[in-house]
């Protein structure tokens, strides 16, 4: 049973596609219907179209993650030639390890629940069945990327999830801002993919006679030959022109993921319905970007600098995106700025080596961050689209599963004690104090930030009095439901992920599942342990980010639903600049407008002059001289006989005299 | 000697000056009667160069035949309208193009005097001989095949000028009625007529005018 | 040199034809009388058949068996009739040309003219 679901495991990724084509099909026959029921019948059809592709691929997927936990899961991976030029061959193809059925629980999981809670929230938007479409879309787009074998393929998935999020994003691209947010995230996530595509076509460029060599065991690119690659990749490539090529790769990452610098667009990106912002911009696609470092996670470690760069990178972004969640209003950037702050943890983790912490974390990040978004999409549809947290306040009462949802995935987020969220990060800390104690210090303040900030939403938005005025509407168990479900895994999957019993059945270890490509069970796991031995303690790291979180907690308690309400305003005003400097987002924004118009703009202008004057001139002028010389032979044509008889003679008598005298 | 070279001379002078009429005089007929003259010198320069059957060909069929011909098309073209006069441009285009071929040209003929001629031995045989039937020796045996091609090429060119300038008949055109005035016809002519063109019923014996298109068969 | 120029010999025969060839394109090339066109073709010709004529009589004419060669009265004759048919085909397409633009200006006769 297990072998013929791991053996056709492409069929995931197309049930979503199929039920993507079924809808746009039924859509083209009933578009312009005039009968009501129609119309219903074609957006009910649509919906559970996709609803059972998701679920046909969820119980397609959960054996493998039974077998997973069993430990009997074999790595299998099937290539199919797909572009063959002489000695060069593209494969595409499906790869199931331990990694990939990971994010195929987490993907198929939470769509799940997405597109069940769509049905409430999109319930009355005329583009209700565009909207499963898309959604069907991506899905296939994400499984695609998950089951990818080799780079390229990759690439491929990695574009068309970037395009359904362009979709997604831009759904409402009736509003000026959601079209230009949309924009946006394709632009930034274009500057990425740039990277990435020159550093993997760079790799493949220095590792082409490897490739060759290995033609017969592991197919061009492909993730397992990377990491057979990548213990003799000194021998190809020179450490400097590597750290080059992997930070290159990197970029495509930090695009899609969301790292400092390219991370400007996931904010904006909450102009998209909040479900996307539950799916795409914070469980599945932004969490890609770390997916792909994990895939190609050897050959990073092989140049200690791009490793440091990563680290950094990740650090970076996760206290910016903290400092800017801080003085956010609106629920939904806050949540934004949250988890780009989380995924710089990641990113941090796989920079600093714990390998299996950074995926841990994405995966438990998952579950808490989809159900905290569509807590904020039900609050925001109960306060009839209002997203301002200044405006909201005492919700908890009218919306007490939400409510109650909420307070579970800030208490995960912040890694409070048994929650997923604690486990998580605090292998990442474990991981970052082996790498760098200054990295550790810094995301262990931010856990506490990450606690300070999401408490303050939570009192900002169920705490004290309704301050809005618009009239709140209860909740639609459509979408509870989904929240109540996913609040489980959110409080309890971490813990059960270190290596406990359950029901009688032992569930192994997170890190002892996913080890890095290349790396046989556990050992890597077990070396990160070791070295831990020589810093701080395990438990004195526990108790550090447990009393952060607290701190955070506990101090956002007392200054927005506490004895210190007045306390806000007065930092406000004590320290205005930085509070400035937050809310304007560190002015990235800023800088990178003056960046386009006073480089860019400039340069473009210059090329454009260059165009016109030089290269247009060029072909213009060719075309003028042209015309010039016909004009000037035109005169020869008179079309009077005279004067061809006259052009004749003279050829001819110049002809003989050059046969007559030079004996031509 | 010196006769004939003042012969030469004269003739010479004639030829040229005549020429330049035929190009350049105002009148067309006179222009033709210049050509007379000029054919006329050259007949000269034939007999001058022992071709005696020659000059009297010259004469009979450029002097005569030719320019009577060239007569008869002035007068089928009268053109009333049309003033052959030289402009300024067509003087300079004469200069530009007479300057040029002769620049081109008459090196070349100049060069032939290093060509030493031999002295014409010719002339005492030719005078008491003859060169009529040297040359009719010369056609029949030894430019047998092109004799024969310009005798297909005057029959071509008879047939070809006839065609030319005879009416153009498109043939019959539809919708018009076409009248055969039979008066003009032999009776067996008019029986090969209605065999030919069954459905032609109608036949005015006595020739009257209609508005039809007139077709003589 | 006077004297040399006074007696005649082939190259005076050759200039002669020359001027007089020159004269006849000039006549072809500028005048814009069709039939005037024709006389000057005629013009040339003659100028030809001078020059065959001349080299016939000037260059030894004489064979090894005692016989004589008159290719170039052979070929003046033939230049003869050539010419005939040349001025009877071009009178006739004159005459077409007339009745098609009642014209004979060369000037008129330009649908060649692109």
């Amino acid at each position: 049973m297990t072998t013929w679901l791991t053996e056709n495991v492409w069929m995931v990724p197309l049930y979503p596609l199929a039920a993507f084509f079924l809808i746009v099909l039924i859509r083209a026959f009933t578009w312009n219907a005039e009968d009501e029921s129609v119309r219903k019948g074609t957006r009910t059809l649509s919906m559970l179209l996709t609803i059972a592709a998701t679920l046909a691929g969820l119980i397609h997927t959960v054996p493998l993650v039974g077998a997973l936990l069993a430990g009997t899961l074999e790595r299998t991976e099937f290539n199919y030639p797909w572009i063959q030029a002489g000695a060069f061959q593209l494969s595409i193809g499906y790869l199931v390890d331990s990694m990939s059925v990971m994010m195929l629980l987490v993907v198929t999981f939470i769509s799940l629940f997405i597109q069940i809670y769509t049905h409430g929230y999109m319930k009355h938007d005329p583009g209700y069945c565009k909207f499963y479409a898309y959604l069907a879309l991506f899905n296939f787009s994400m499984l695609g990327l998950v089951l990818a074998t080799n780079l390229f393929q990759m690439y491929i998935f990695w574009e068309l999830v970037g395009v359904s999020s362009y979709l997604l994003i831009g759904f409402w691209f009736t509003k000026p801002s959601a079209a230009a947010a949309a924009v946006k995230a394709f632009l930034m996530n274009r500057v990425g993919d740039f990277g990435l595509l020159i550093g993997i076509l760079g790799l493949l460029v220095f590792t082409y006679g490897w490739w060759q060599q290995h033609a017969d065991q592991y197919v061009l690119l492909s993730f397992e030959g990377i990491a057979a690659l990548a213990p003799e990749v000194g021998l190809f490539i020179p450490v400097a022109t590597l750290t080059l090529i992997s930070i290159l790769i990197f970029m495509g990452p930090m695009a899609k993921s969301a790292q400092v610098p390219l991370h400007t667009w996931l904010p904006d990106a909450m102009e998209g319905p909040t479900p996307i912002s539950a799916l795409i911009h914070a469980a599945t696609m932004v969490a890609a970007g770390v997916y792909l470092v994990g895939r190609v996670f050897p050959l990073f470690e092989m140049s200690s600098t791009a490793m440091a760069v990563i680290a950094v990178i990740g650090t970076i972004t996760a206290v910016i995106a903290a400092t800017i969640a801080i003085v956010q209003v609106d629920i939904k950037k806050a949540l934004a700025y949250s988890t780009c702050s989380q995924l710089g943890f990641m990113v941090a983790a796989m920079g600093c080596g714990a390998f299996a912490a950074g995926l841990f974390h994405l995966f438990t990040h998952a579950f808490f961050k989809a159900m905290l978004f569509l807590c904020s999409g039900s609050v925001i549809h109960a306060c009839e689209d209002e997203q301002d947290m200044r405006k909201m306040g005492g919700l908890f009462r009218k919306l007490p599963v939400t409510g109650a949802t909420y307070l579970i995935g800030c208490v995960a987020i912040s890694g409070l004690f048994w929650t997923s969220g604690f486990w998580s990060k605090e292998e990442i800390l474990i991981g970052a104090v082996d790498f760098s104690p200054a990295i550790f210090w810094t995301l262990a303040v931010t856990a506490g930030l990450t606690a300070f900030y999401m408490f303050r939403s939570f009192f900002m938005t169920f705490g004290g009095q309704y301050r809005g005025e618009t009239h709140v509407h209860r909740e639609d168990p459509v979408m509870w439901v989904p929240l109540a479900v996913l609040a489980v895994p959110s409080l309890a999957i971490g813990y059960l992920l270190t290596g406990t019993d359950l029901l009688g059945v032992h569930i192994p270890a997170f890190g002892d599942m996913i080890v890095p490509p290349g790396v046989e069970g556990g050992a890597h796991h077990a070396a990160e342990h070791h070295a831990a031995a020589g810093a701080l303690s395990h438990e004195a790291i526990a108790l550090i980010s447990m009393a952060l979180g607290y701190g955070g907690a506990v101090l956002a308690w007392l200054m927005y639903a506490g004895p210190l309400k007045a306390l806000p305003e007065r930092v406000r005003r004590m320290a205005s600049p930085l509070y400035i400097f937050f809310t304007r987002k560190w002015y990235f924004d800023e800088l990178y407008g003056a960046f386009v118009r006073r480089v860019y703009l400039v340069f473009a202008e210059g090329s454009a002059a260059f165009d016109k004057g030089i290269i247009d001139g060029l072909v213009n002028f060719t075309g003028h001289s042209v015309m010039g010389t016909g004009a000037a032979l035109r005169q020869l044509q008179t079309g009077r006989a005279q004067t061809y008889v006259a052009v004749i003679f003279f050829g001819v008598v110049v002809l003989s005299l050059l046969l007559i005298y030079w004996q031509l | 000697m010196i006769v004939e070279n003042l012969i030469f001379w004269t003739f010479a002078t004639l030829a040229v000056l005549s020429a330049l009429g035929v190009v350049f005089h105002r009148s067309i007929i006179y222009a033709a009667l210049f050509l007379i003259v000029v054919f006329l010198s050259i007949a000269g320069f034939f007999v001058l160069n022992n071709a005696d059957f020659l000059a009297v060909a010259q004469l009979i069929v450029y002097a005569v035949g030719l320019t009577i011909v060239l007569l008869f098309g002035i007068m089928f073209t009268g053109d009333r309208q049309f003033k052959d006069g030289t402009t300024r441009t067509q003087a300079l285009a004469c200069m530009v193009v007479g300057g040029l071929a002769l620049g081109l040209l008459l090196p070349a003929a100049i060069y032939a005097y290093r060509v030493v001629p031999t002295p014409p031995s010719l002339a005492a045989i030719l005078s008491a001989q003859g060169t009529t039937e040297l040359l009719g020796g010369a056609i029949f045996t030894t430019y047998l095949l092109p004799f024969e091609m310009v005798s297909v090429l005057l029959l071509l060119a008879m047939i070809g000028a006839i065609i030319l300038s005879k009416k153009a008949f498109a043939g019959p055109r539809p919708g018009v009625k076409y009248e055969l005035r039979t008066s003009q016809l032999s009776p067996e002519a008019e029986q090969a007529f209605h065999k030919a063109f069954p459905e032609h019923e109608e036949v005015h014996r006595d020739g009257e005018s209609h508005d039809s298109e007139k077709v003589g068969v | 040199m006077l004297d040399a120029i006074f007696n005649v010999t082939l190259a005076h025969y050759l200039v002669l034809a020359t001027i007089l060839f020159v004269i006849g394109f000039v006549g072809v090339t500028t005048s814009r009388n069709v039939i005037r066109v024709l006389m000057s073709l005629e013009l040339m010709l003659n100028a030809v058949n001078i020059n065959f004529v001349a080299f016939n009589n000037h260059l030894n004419p004489v064979l090894d068996n005692g016989s004589f060669l008159l290719s170039g009265q052979a070929f003046a004759i033939f230049i003869l009739c050539v010419s005939a048919a040349e001025a009877a085909v071009g009178l006739a397409i004159v005459i077409a040309l007339y009745r098609q633009r009642a014209t004979v200006d060369m000037e008129q006769f330009n649908l060649l003219r692109g």
